[in-house]
């Protein structure tokens, strides 16, 4: 496992993703950090990203028009065989519902409530 | 002339052969062929069979006399029945002085041979005889004499048996018309509306109901073709195809609303069920109508409440997870905002200011801690339990973890020993125990470092947790409200809480069909403990 050199934030919420940014650069990280407010954005930016870079992708899962699950979903057949990028849930709620569509779902690594706090920042920054 | 004379047990005689029903009955075969049989095996021109009545002599069979009767003062008959067990024989009556003045024997017919068996029921009582009577004096034989007594035998014999055939009869036919009463009653009086209708499609019979919601009165009705009472139209289209169905022996039953000239439209299930004769052939149909307006005006109402009633549990549903997300986010984002600027911008804030943030950063995780709570609270009546063996030490480790930074605040600790596994619904388990444990941390006594041990055992095939803390008890008086909703028995600033998280326990243990109890000494420590029972009650409990 490599640690991240590049984090991307998508989640609707502007405030969340201002304060993730900060916890991020509090943990130390001075690398790229890509924020998109929407499922659709990221989407988009994924599929020109010959996603060589190793990356964290912190994804919320209640979001407007595409939701964290259909985004995880669409996303699976870019981030398959690419063993560097980790792709996170956030959560507002820890709900079992939610816990299981994540369980479902193979391409989702970790399962994050919110707020992200720079313990598991670190912790992500740790791996190798 | 002796006249009449009376037997001792004239009243009870009397009286009895009128219990027998025989008298001024039409002439029966059977009683003419013995008479014509006393009269062949005696030779004589006169066989008679009579019956000694009050004031006659009635002629049950006669052969020989025109007359029914004749008066009982001249009867011969009337002297043979005073002596039961004997064959009376005069072999000329005119020389015994009992008969020698009667007028029968003085004038016509010059009665001169009479010979009498008496009638005697099997209890003693002599009704009449069966006689022979000749003009001339003569004599019988001894076989002719018991031959008369066993045709007299045989006249008992048939009253007796017919009295019993009769009384029968006449109870079978009042029992008939008691439930002939009853039915009648029955079919007038039903709440139903009924009707009676022939082959030919004409009513016979109509009930009170029916008159009630129809109008008119039976007069009117009965007798009417039911294409004259409903309209053609109605006959054709509505009446006559399930009718014909009934009158050709099938039971039909339907529904439809009906507008009744007395009553306006109504609802009504109508059965139309065959009616056969004694042999069997169809003899008409029976229309029985309920009207069931009310009851599906109710059934519509009740509908109504509850699609309602879906309609707010989805309402509620929406709300909770507004709750669970919408509030979350912004509550959220005031917290993390907060929070940096207490650490990042404390400085240059006045002290009025840092107060202020103090408040506004400690009210936003009450409102945090108080939206966890109550989420699960609500959630729990949504959910259903999910039974899977747990591994209480592992679920314990999580639970640390979990409670990391309030372990390190009042500086506790957690204990588990190896603990069995039970069988529970692990997420709602972690949330009781989860609750418990903090609680045990929470409530700690000043200078004393909180110890929270978890441990289990089973009984009777279920098992029990406990949570035991050293930490400040609870008092007596207070031990029983523990587990109600928002009770909290402390300040706020003495120690954090909603008063959720032991009503989200006791629901815990009971969607797990258990309970939760708990024990405790001030100064000491408490002892909270979850009964679960075993799975098979859970899973009957569902």
């Amino acid at each position: 496992m490599t640690a991240p050199e590049r984090f991307i934030l998508i989640d609707d919420n502007e405030a969340d993703n201002v304060f993730h940014e900060i916890m991020i650069r509090r943990a130390g990280f001075t690398g790229d950090i890509l924020i998109f407010e929407s499922g659709a954005e990221a989407l988009a930016h994924l599929k020109n990203d010959p996603l060589t870079t190793p990356t964290c992708i912190y994804l919320d899962i209640n979001m407007p028009l595409m939701d964290g699950f259909e985004f995880a979903l669409k996303a699976t057949p870019l981030l398959t065989g690419k063993p560097t990028v980790v792709l996170v849930m956030l959560t507002s709620s820890d709900s079992p519902k939610d816990r299981e569509r994540v369980n479902e779902i193979p391409i989702i690594q970790g399962f994050l409530t919110k707020p992200l706090l720079t313990d598991a920042i670190r912790n992500m920054l740790q791996r190798d | 002339m002796q006249t009449s004379p009376i037997p001792d047990n004239e009243a009870q005689r009397l009286a009895r052969l009128r219990g027998l029903g025989i008298l001024d009955t039409l002439p029966q075969k059977a009683f003419d062929d013995i008479s014509a049989l006393a009269q062949m095996i005696c030779g004589t021109p006169v066989a008679l069979i009579t019956l000694i009545d009050q004031d006659r002599q009635w002629f049950k069979s006669r052969i020989g006399v025109e007359e029914r009767e004749a008066p009982r003062e001249v009867a011969f008959c009337s002297h043979a029945i005073l002596a039961p067990e004997q064959v009376m024989v005069v072999e000329d009556l005119s020389l015994d002085p009992r008969f020698s003045n009667n007028p029968l024997v003085v004038g016509a017919p010059k009665s001169r041979f009479y010979a009498g068996a008496p009638i005697v029921t099997h209890d003693g009582f002599a009704l009449g005889t069966v006689c022979v009577v000749d003009a001339k004096a003569r004599t019988l034989d001894a076989s002719q004499i018991d031959a008369l007594r066993r045709l007299a035998g045989l006249v008992i014999s048939l009253l007796e048996h017919e009295a019993v055939r009769v009384e029968e009869a006449t109870r079978n036919s009042e029992a008939w018309r008691l439930q002939h009463e009853e039915l009648t009653a029955m079919a007038i009086a039903g709440l139903d509306l009924q009707v009676y209708i022939d082959p030919h499609y004409f009513i016979q019979h109509v009930n009170d109901t029916f008159l009630a919601y129809w109008g008119g009165t039976r007069e009117d009705v009965i007798g009417l073709h039911i294409a004259a009472h409903v309209g053609e139209e109605a006959f054709r289209t509505i009446v006559r195809p399930p009718l014909d169905r009934a009158l050709a022996g099938e039971a039909v039953s339907y529904n439809r609303k009906t507008d009744f000239p007395a009553r306006g439209t109504r609802h009504v299930e109508v059965a139309l069920l065959p009616v056969r004769n004694a042999q069997g052939e169809i003899a008409g149909a029976v229309m029985r109508a309920q009207d069931v307006q009310e009851t599906r005006a109710r059934e519509a109402q009740l509908q109504r409440t509850v699609a309602l009633l879906e309609q707010r549990t989805m309402e509620q549903e929406r709300f909770i997870h507004i709750i669970s997300h919408d509030l979350r986010e912004p509550i959220n984002t005031i917290n993390n905002f907060t929070s940096l600027l207490a650490v990042d911008h404390q400085k240059e804030l006045s002290p009025a200011a840092q107060q202020y943030l103090s408040f506004v950063q400690s009210g936003g995780q009450r409102m945090r801690v108080l939206l966890d709570d109550l989420l699960h609270f609500v959630g729990l009546d949504n959910r259903s339990v999910q039974l899977r063996p747990v591994e209480i030490g592992r679920l314990v480790l999580q639970i640390e973890s979990d409670l990391a930074p309030l372990l390190a605040r009042v500086d506790g600790r957690l204990e588990c020993n190896p603990q069995p596994v039970v069988m529970a619904d692990e997420a709602l388990l972690r949330i009781a125990l989860k609750n418990l444990i903090a609680n045990g941390l929470k409530f700690a006594r000043k200078g004393v470092p909180a110890v929270v041990r978890v441990t289990v055992n089973e009984a009777r095939g279920g098992h029990q947790i406990h949570v035991t803390d050293n930490g400040i008890g609870i008092a007596d008086e207070h031990l029983h409200h523990v587990f109600d909703m928002f009770k909290r028995l402390h300040t706020r600033k003495h120690f954090e809480g909603t008063g959720l998280g032991l009503s989200v326990c006791r629901r815990i243990a009971q969607l797990h069909g258990g309970s939760i109890t708990v024990q405790s000494a001030l100064d000491e420590g408490s002892c909270f403990t979850l009964h679960l029972p075993a799975a098979s009650a859970v899973l009957h409990l569902e």
